[in-house]
């Protein structure tokens, strides 16, 4: 018997709203996380991932049409202060 | 309702970053699907400012949902804006589904503890209840105080979670099995 320890990588992975947007959702977060991890919050503003993120946008806003989802808000009700 | 405020044992901008990554996360399973709607940064200050759909399924057995006509699958609409000049992060959330009944709208602030600021952040939190655009008070005032208390326990605990997660992620792998004896 041996005493030992096994050690996987941990990955998290969340469902997008349609099952299409899937692919398009991983590999735009996958960016995002980097983006905003080693650059966003180490003082680079200039945004990447826009190319990836402008087809999952794309995506997920047919599939919230498509599911009648309606997240157009009254806007002076969203009151960040 | 008043602010709820809490402090973690957390420099902000780990938070921030256990925020972006908040689900899944085995405290809140009944969110199964982040979609991001808009997101951009700011020119002229920075702040990144994102909307998200949140997806979320109560796990309802399918006898129940029939006979009580409820949807299984409910959205909420989350804003958030992340400003690293001023190390605010704010999220705001509503539900989209049940609005014409119920409006929830929640809204957290996380920000450098001014007691520790180095090593610590503050959490300040309010959840507005309204049915049918009343705000709700008296009676159920003090049963949705201590609904949102527990659940906002919850929050905190599924941060420390994703936040222990992402520390060992950073070393590139997670203890799956613990020091019993196992043979190759």
């Amino acid at each position: 018997m041996i005493d030992t320890e096994i050690y996987v990588p941990y990955i998290a992975t969340m469902n997008s709203v349609s099952p299409k947007c899937q692919q398009l959702k991983e590999d735009y977060d996958k960016c995002f996380n980097h983006w905003f991890t080693d650059k966003y919050l180490k003082g680079v503003k200039k945004e990447d991932c826009i190319d990836v993120f402008r087809s999952y946008q794309s995506c997920v806003k047919d599939a919230i049409k498509e599911k009648g989802i309606n997240i157009s808000e009254n806007t002076d009700e969203i009151k960040l202060t | 309702m008043e602010y709820l405020s809490s402090s973690c044992n957390h420099p902000w901008e780990t938070v921030v970053h256990a925020a972006a990554r908040k689900y899944p996360n085995p405290l809140n399973p009944n969110v199964v699907g982040v979609d991001v709607i808009e997101r951009s940064v700011d020119e002229k200050s920075g702040v990144l400012k994102s909307h998200r759909l949140l997806t979320t399924s109560w796990g309802l057995p399918t006898w129940l949902i029939k006979v009580v006509g409820m949807e299984e699958t409910c959205y909420v609409s989350e804003h958030s804006e992340v400003d690293p000049e001023t190390k605010t992060l704010k999220l705001q959330s509503r539900n989209l589904t049940f609005s014409r009944f119920v409006d929830i709208d929640e809204q957290l602030i996380y920000r450098p503890d001014p007691q520790d600021p180095n090593n610590r952040t503050l959490l300040q939190q309010e959840a507005i209840i309204k049915v049918n655009g009343v705000p709700m008070s008296s009676y159920c005032e003090d049963l949705l105080k201590n609904t949102f208390n527990s659940n906002a326990n919850l929050g905190r605990q599924a941060m420390e979670w994703v936040i222990s997660h992402i520390k060992e992620e950073s070393h590139g792998v997670r203890k799956v099995f613990s020091s019993g004896k196992y043979s190759l």
